[in-house]
């Protein structure tokens, strides 16, 4: 159906993300809404305010009267939400049915104070997105969770996943991933051993409520090494009315027989002295997953987590309390255990596994023993002059062991088992943050932040050594929008002094690095009219070299590869820019972006001669070296709403990733693809509520751009998925169930994906039948204040 | 009055946070020793004449004591008559352990799940013949390997010896039937030069 050869893959899920639209029954007549958006106090007209209907995810910005205009709406209930700089920002719910005007009035920052929430307090200075970010919201997350929490972003354009089985996937932004991102949870960076492929992210997908994407270098805000970008996940906003309820989530799926269940409980009390509070917990479980032909067998895995989050509010003051925990444990493909590179290559040859044994949900070794905490507090205080302080602290532990299979000679370690290894982790991360309000048409923030890092590794074979690092950086950003135009500027500069300890003849060897560098980006945004807007950003960053890839000296386990770091490693520093165009009217949405990221002194393993003779036969030796490389490539989505009930998507990504040095392809960088996806959905069929069902296809051409003779094997064929998500709401009385199925992998395809660790040895899963069904309660409930 | 809430709030919020992290964390700047793990170091091939076991002894190594990567692994050429018949049995050794852990011992106990293979470089292929005489439990039994018998099968003088290798891998069965075919998990992989005359 598609050659392999194409060059542009559409893939097919924005457009869903944001037509959570289901309001109205259909009367086919459609209405006009003027939006009219004025100053509280001085009622001037704002000229240049962003308007956007939430649920059909429609923009506009207001002209020279302040009115912004919504053609083609059917009738039904919609969020009307309005930004500008300087402003707290406002939505209101409104009911159209006729032809209306709907005045919105916006607040000075300087002379009103809201309950502002901490969340979107962050949000501010982001809220003018100059920068591409792709949103995903609670909604979605509820209707497609399944195994991981990658998983969640896969359907993104520009966004792959890194994945050792379904338990273990991280996320890929334009071919950039592990320490290449910076992901940040609640406000926090998330610090764990992400240099490994195969680690995953440590966080819990129940707890989340918004998931972003930002591409590109955004490391201004978030700290050095954010060279391919920031993944950013976002709890559950505070209860803001009185009482207290919850939501209980049940899911289970069939390919790997994972059960899984959370609760979450929220509440506020309070009025003068506000204390918002909520809780989650949540365990899962999952057996062995399935291809078509043959068991994964040891793919199982289990999750507990928990976290409590407090916010304290009394007037202009603010203060958050959050600590989570998060364990799991991950059984590795036994399959992929092998003893060298000749019986590696005899499994390739084989094309199958070598270890199948019926399912079940026993872990055994080779596994992962993961568990991550995090305590944080946040304050924010803001000065009458509009002034705002933010000074937040965390602490966060991250223990990670991997149990390799013992020889069966070894019986000690038969009856004991050592890990292999044993990498301690705590972060500590201090943030002072000011941000000045509207001045003129400026707004800005200045802010230090400070991270201390303490590693220590045991193990039988410890593969990074222990170390101390402390980075500190200082930033400043400001953002100036006037008419039709707006511009942001950031500047960082980041100090890191880091010292390794090993033994060494029975004596502690240290060594220190001092890596010091800045990060910068300009950007600016052009409305050229009420539908299109055009954005583009030049950005600098820099990454100096991971712990891995200094000093990792010792045996890859799953690869069969003998990993030699180099301590001479220098930063990594990337120059990107990119261009944006996007279009939106009541029957399209489209949205380009094309980039460019030309990267100095990128670290990557090259093969050496000779291979490392062992006891246990030979192993291609790797080395961490650096050279410069170029990423280019597009991103592409379109939706098209067809009627009221239809949207149809297309959406591409294209990569293009070469050395530029010796001028050969960049090794694992993720094939280009494309989706369809048709969205039909309705407010009420028969007795269910808020029926939605989307099919939706995906093609992952094979990647043909590849260093010749690497890797053990060539890339994997192309291949097509079809999934179907289906999903009801249904009332008894009060009372609602929301239920959504999702079949993956529908037609049950066997593919092989080029990023998969597993690749070599295994087929991906087959079908999976994935049933979620969340249950909203209310313990007690006060009128809105 | 308000500061001085803000204060207790913060003031009790932090406490909360700290008691979290009075772990006794583990101090970097403190590297842990060598490990405890049950490695192979050296593999040792003692020989002698199978007529006579006093008569051609000889003992070749192929030993890494610090593991893998690191130095390079010492290894001795296997030097083989023509006109002897040899009876050779392997030892497999941790040397890192004080005494010397004999590994070949617990792979004995364990014949179940190995088997050492013996492959010739094809240049010796068909000048040497290598029986293994030992065999496991199964039924029917298996070889194990570590006890072999190397016959020449035409005597030959040459003028200069005659070099070539010989491959051994342990295979390890784990979890899966041991068959009479090599195993995708190698315990051992080494091969030693050997000069024939």
């Amino acid at each position: 159906m598609y050659q392999s050869t194409i060059r542009i893959l559409l893939l097919c899920f924005t457009l869903l993300l944001s037509s959570k639209n289901f309001a109205g029954n259909i009367p086919p007549k459609l209405f006009t809404v003027q939006v009219i958006v004025v100053d509280s106090l001085s009622k001037h007209p704002l000229e240049a305010a962003s308007i956007s209907i939430a649920e059909l995810h429609k923009n506009t910005i207001a002209n020279t009267n302040g009115i912004g205009t919504f053609d083609s709406l059917s009738k039904g209930f919609y969020t009307i939400q309005c930004a500008f700089l300087g402003y707290h920002s406002t939505q209101q719910k409104v009911w159209v049915d006729h032809d209306m005007r709907v005045f919105i009035e916006l607040c000075p920052e300087h002379t009103h104070l809201h309950e502002v929430e901490i969340k979107s307090h962050s949000d501010e200075l982001t809220r003018f997105n100059i920068q591409t970010r792709t949103t995903l919201d609670a909604q979605w997350i509820e209707r497609i969770r399944g195994n991981s929490l990658a998983e969640l972003l896969k359907f993104m354009p520009g966004v792959t996943t890194l994945g050792s089985g379904v338990a273990i996937a991280k996320p890929v932004i334009r071919g950039l991933h592990s320490n290449r991102l910076v992901t940040i949870n609640d406000g926090i960076r998330q610090e764990g051993q992400q240099w490994g492929a195969d680690h995953g992210t440590e966080i819990d997908p129940f707890s989340l409520n918004k998931i972003e994407i930002i591409k590109g270098a955004s490391s201004v805000e978030f700290g050095a090494e954010a060279i391919g970008g920031v993944v950013r996940f976002s709890p559950r906003e505070f209860k803001d009315t009185r009482g207290i309820n919850g939501e209980l989530y049940l899911n289970t799926a069939s390919n790997n027989g994972l059960g899984s269940t959370a609760l979450m409980v929220e509440g506020m009390l309070g009025s003068k002295h506000r204390l918002s509070w909520r809780t989650t917990g949540s365990l899962r479980k999952a057996g062995d997953s399935r291809t078509p032909d043959y068991v994964l067998s040891n793919t199982g895995y289990e999750e507990m987590s928990g976290n409590y989050a407090l916010h304290y509010q009394y007037k202009n003051f603010h203060v958050e309390l959050t600590q989570s925990y998060f364990g799991t444990s991950i059984g590795i493909l036994r399959a992929s255990h092998v003893g060298n590179s000749t019986d590696l290559l005899q499994v390739i040859q084989s094309g199958n596994p070598s270890y199948v044994a019926p399912f079940t949900y026993n872990i055994q070794n080779p596994r992962q023993e993961v568990n991550h905490s995090v305590s944080a507090l946040k304050s924010f205080y803001v000065l009458k002059s509009g002034i705002k302080l933010q000074v937040q602290y965390s602490i966060q532990y991250n223990n990670r062991k991997e149990f390799d299979r013992p020889p069966r000679w070894a019986t000690s370690q038969q009856i004991n088992p050592k890990p292999q290894y044993y990498l301690q982790l705590k972060t500590q991360l201090g943030e002072v943050k000011v941000e000045h309000p509207k001045w003129k048409n400026f707004k800005g923030a200045i802010g230090l932040s400070w991270m201390k890092q303490d590693n220590v590794s045991e193990g039988i074979q410890p593969i990074i050594p222990n170390f101390i690092a402390s980075t500190s950086g200082i930033y400043a950003i400001e953002k100036w929008q006037k008419n039709r135009w707006a511009f942001e500027m950031g500047l960082r500069y980041d100090w890191r002094n880091q010292s390794r300890y090993i033994l060494l003849n029975k004596e502690v060897n240290q060594e220190n690095k001092l890596y010091g560098n800045a990060t910068f980006s300009v950007a600016s945004s052009y409305w050229f009219n009420e539908q299109l807007k055009l954005q583009g950003a030049i950005a600098s960053a820099w990454r100096p070299p991971s712990i891995n890839e200094l000093y990792s000296n010792g045996l890859h386990g799953g690869t069969a590869t003998f990993e030699v770091g180099n301590a001479h490693l220098n930063p990594e520093r990337n120059f990107n820019t990119e261009v944006s165009a996007i279009f939106t009217n009541s029957k399209w949405n489209i949205e380009l972006n094309v980039y460019r990221n030309y990267i100095q002194n990128f670290i990557y393993k090259l093969p050496v001669n000779p291979p490392i003779v062992t006891i246990r036969g030979v192993f291609p030796q790797f080395n961490f070296t650096q050279n410069n490389a170029l990423l280019q490539g597009t991103d592409f989505v379109a939706n098209r709403f067809i009627t009221k009930h239809f949207t149809a998507s297309i959406n591409a990504s294209y990569l293009h990733a070469q050395q530029i040095d010796n001028n050969t392809p960049l090794i694992f960088m993720p094939a280009n693809r494309l989706g369809l996806m048709i969205n039909y959905q309705k407010t009420k069929i028969w007795k269910l509520h808020h029926v939605f069902i989307q099919p939706r296809i995906i093609h992952v051409t094979k990647q043909n751009r590849y260093p010749i003779g690497i890797d053990f094997v060539n890339p994997p064929d192309a291949y097509t998925l079809l999934d179907i998500n289906f999903g009801f709401e249904q009332h008894f009385g009060k009372q609602t169930l929301r239920w959504s199925l999702s079949v993956n992998n529908a037609l049950n395809s066997k593919y092989r994906d080029y990023l998969s660790r597993y690749r070599y040895f295994v087929l991906e899963p087959g079908q999976n039948l994935i049933i979620r069904l969340t249950i909203p309660f209310n313990i007690y409930n006060k009128k809105q204040l | 009055m308000n500061t001085l809430k803000k204060l207790s709030l913060a003031l009790t919020a932090s406490i909360l946070i700290f008691s979290a992290c009075d772990k006794n964390d583990p101090d970097p700047t403190k590297p842990g020793g060598t490990n405890t793990q049950e490695l192979i170091t050296t593999v040792v091939l003692n020989g002698y004449n199978a007529n006579n076991p006093l008569a051609n002894q000889f003992s070749v190594r192929w030993e890494d004591i610090d593991g893998d990567g690191g130095n390079i692994p010492t290894i001795d050429t296997l030097k083989l008559d023509s006109g002897i018949t040899y009876r050779v049995q392997v030892l497999m050794l941790d040397k890192t352990k004080t005494p010397f852990d004999t590994i070949s011992n617990e792979v004995i106990e364990e014949a179940n799940e190995h088997q050492m293979f013996y492959t010739l470089s094809s240049n010796l292929n068909d000048k040497l013949n290598i029986a293994r005489l030992d065999i496991d439990s199964n039924n029917p039994p298996l070889p194990v390997g570590l006890d072999i018998r190397i016959t020449p099968s035409h005597v030959i003088r040459f003028d200069i010896p005659l070099i070539g290798s010989l491959n051994l891998k342990l295979s390890h069965y784990d979890g899966v039937p041991k068959t009479a075919t090599p195993s995708n998990e190698s315990d051992i992989d080494i091969t030693f030069p050997v000069s024939l005359n």
